[in-house]
């Protein structure tokens, strides 16, 4: 079923990414579902296994919960790394700086991500050792991602960068994504995560590697790849303005929200002191500005899915077997033709020397 | 996959090989040895583990993709076990500081 | 096939993960339950797996000979012993119905000190024994799905595939056997 030609070093970091996410979901979610099969069990019986009032433990819950559920948060934005990284390539008309680096970073969050989830129990009744444990390997887990935004810049340095949308979106993303990652470091450290465990600093670092991350990344590859699903092509600008619009009200909606938890402000409360009202009020504005800033592109992409203009072959000129070696839209089963791979992944300036990872 | 078909012999010495470890396993677990008897009845539990893994499962003549899903399979209940139990069995070294 | 066994073991891990948790903290709980379990027909239910195992493999083995009938025969056999096996753990169920030591509003223990722990660790043990019996069963099914494949000359010399995977299952659900009996009947019970 491989296409001819294709080798592991050819494989577009888009597929490395994903590749990685399906090894993450196939060891982490089983243990998901025996957790909820155990709490199932303890409601239907009435009998307790995590219950503390006869007996059982809620740590072991949490432990048990958090060994799939910290994975999965790099499920969520692996694919999204592996999109900015088509992106970046194309709209920097380079080849991705350090292929294998990133590639294996891929790998390395997938393996590394299974080895942190304590720190979601710092402040649980965690022992000190194994809390200093999941510190300490935590901050490891930041460096692959560290290096993908290290080699997404490098690939822009000296390339050809053109600002249409997805470009617009990629940037976005490792500018706050990295903001996210790093306050993630803060969490972290035990001593700053007894302070600010449970508060609005969480809400905020999750939400900017979350939607400053993921989401962007999504809407990126959503008009990225938009010419190729429709055949047609979306207004650039009203696509710009709304990517504007999404930076503006995301950052005003989540950044007061580091502040708020810095303070003090927990989560999960409907109701708080005045002191934290102005910081809630900028985030509330915030939420609404981002809230048209998704409206818009529901609107002119629904719009240019039946009228838009018709879409040339490949309108971004970008590599990859999708552009260049099936129509535009593709016929049901992708490919007219049996594809077949006869450069390395990226090869925008034609002369990309063969990265060897193993065959 | 290896097409060489693997003789009754093998497998029955196998199949002979595990019923002796489990009659090990019951009478080791009536003598009273302590800590040693969960280790004991671990140490033939892997061993019996392995000889279904490595014959029955054929695992012996595997590519190396199979040999290297099974080892990560295997790795990865460790991590979960170990960190686990790393917590509980932890709690009771670092004292608190009671002057803070 | 061993992707799939892979989210097994980590399936069954979890709850591995419970029990030696909970084994850890209430030992002489733990030592008071063991009396319970029935070691003799958990020994001879480990010996009827680990024929089971044995007809599996050789039931594979005649499906790389292209031996039909003992292909048949060995699959038959397997089914048998499984159906041996989850007889067995019905009569042990019962027995614990019996005892009123099924988790649930029912549930009675006769030294009042361990009341909520026993009821835990007897949780636990449904829960183990439970999903094991229950991928057993489902193991049944394919076994006598297969019989009928055979029975129908599906399978060749040549293409034999359901029959090594469904048989790299049954020595997976083996194995989880191989590791639930000493740690739920053996241990703890010289304490």
């Amino acid at each position: 079923m491989r296409a001819p030609g294709m080798t592991w070093n050819r494989l577009p970091l888009f597929v490395w990414g994903h590749y990685a996410t399906s090894l993450i979901q196939v060891l982490g979610t089983p243990v998901i579902a025996i957790t909820l099969v155990l709490l199932g069990l303890e409601r239907l019986l009435h009998a307790g296994i995590f219950d503390p009032t006869v007996g059982g433990d809620p740590v072991l819950f949490q432990h048990l919960f958090w060994f799939y559920s910290h994975p999965a948060v790099y499920i969520m934005i692996l694919p999204g790394m592996a999109v900015i990284s088509e992106i970046v390539a194309c709209f920097s008309r380079k080849a991705i700086f350090g292929y294998s680096f990133v590639a294996f970073s891929s790998i390395a969050i997938a393996v590394l991500g299974f080895l942190v989830w304590g720190h979601h129990l710092f402040v649980a009744g965690q022992s000190m050792y194994a809390s200093m444990a999941f510190s300490f390997i935590s901050f490891l887990v930041a460096v692959p991602s560290a290096i993908k935004v290290f080699n997404w810049t490098a690939t822009m340095y000296k390339g050809s960068v053109s600002y249409e949308t997805p470009m617009l979106y990629a940037f976005g993303f490792i500018g706050l994504f990295t903001i996210g990652g790093l306050t993630g470091l803060f969490l972290a450290t035990m001593a700053i995560d007894v302070h600010v465990t449970d508060t609005y600093f969480v809400i905020a670092h999750f939400h900017y590697v979350m939607v400053g991350g993921m989401v962007m990344a999504y809407l990126g590859g959503i008009h990225f790849w938009f010419p190729k699903i429709t055949g047609r092509l979306y207004p650039e600008g009203w696509a710009k303005f709304a990517a504007l619009v999404v930076f503006v009200g995301f950052n005003l909606t989540f950044f007061p929200q580091f502040i708020l938890g810095y303070q003090g402000m927990p989560r999960r409360y409907a109701h708080y002191p005045p002191e934290f009202q102005v910081l809630n009020v900028m985030s509330t504005a915030g939420a609404s500005i981002l809230a048209l800033g998704y409206l818009i592109p529901m609107i002119y992409l629904t719009w240019a899915w039946r009228h838009g203009p018709s879409s040339p072959q490949n309108p971004w000129n970008a590599k990859g077997l999708e552009w260049e070696q099936s129509p535009t839209p593709p016929p049901t089963y992708n490919f007219d033709h049996q594809p077949v791979v006869t450069e390395p992944a990226y090869n925008y300036s034609g002369r990309e020397q063969e990265v060897d990872i193993g065959g | 996959m290896s097409h060489q078909v693997v003789s009754v012999k093998v497998y029955a010495a196998v199949f002979g090989a595990l019923l002796a470890l489990t009659i090990t396993t019951v009478a080791v677990s009536k003598l009273e040895l302590g800590e040693f008897n969960f280790i004991a009845a671990m140490t033939i539990a892997v061993i019996k583990g392995t000889l279904v893994v490595m014959f029955f499962m054929d695992v012996r003549r595997a590519t190396s993709m199979t040999k290297l899903f099974v080892g990560a399979g295997l790795f990865w209940l460790a991590i979960l076990l170990v960190f686990l139990l790393s917590d509980y069995l932890s709690r009771g070294w670092l004292p608190s500081l009671r002057w803070l | 096939m061993w992707v799939f066994l892979v989210t097994e073991v980590m399936f069954f891990g979890g709850m591995f993960g419970g029990y030696t948790v909970y084994r850890n903290m209430y030992p002489e709980a733990f030592a008071s339950t063991s009396h319970f379990m029935n070691v003799t027909i958990g020994a001879f239910n480990t010996a009827v797996l680990i024929f089971s195992s044995f007809t599996m493999v050789l039931a594979v083995r005649s499906a790389q000979l292209g031996q039909k009938k003992a292909l048949i025969a060995f699959l038959i056999l397997t089914l048998i012993l499984g159906c041996v096996f989850l007889s067995l753990k019905y009569v042990e169920y019962h027995e614990k119905w019996v005892d009123h030591h099924i988790p649930g509003p029912g549930f009675h223990y006769a030294d009042p000190r361990y009341f909520h722990q026993a009821q835990i660790l007897f949780f636990l043990y449904f829960a183990m024994t439970g999903m094991h019996a229950i991928h057993m069963i489902i193991g049944a099914g394919l076994l006598a799905a297969l019989i009928v494949m055979a029975a129908r000359n599906r399978f060749s010399a040549t293409w034999y595939t359901p029959v090594e995977m469904i048989g790299l299952y049954w020595h997976f659900v083996d194995i989880v056997w191989i590791f639930l009996f000493p740690l739920l009947y053996l241990i703890g019970h010289t304490r």
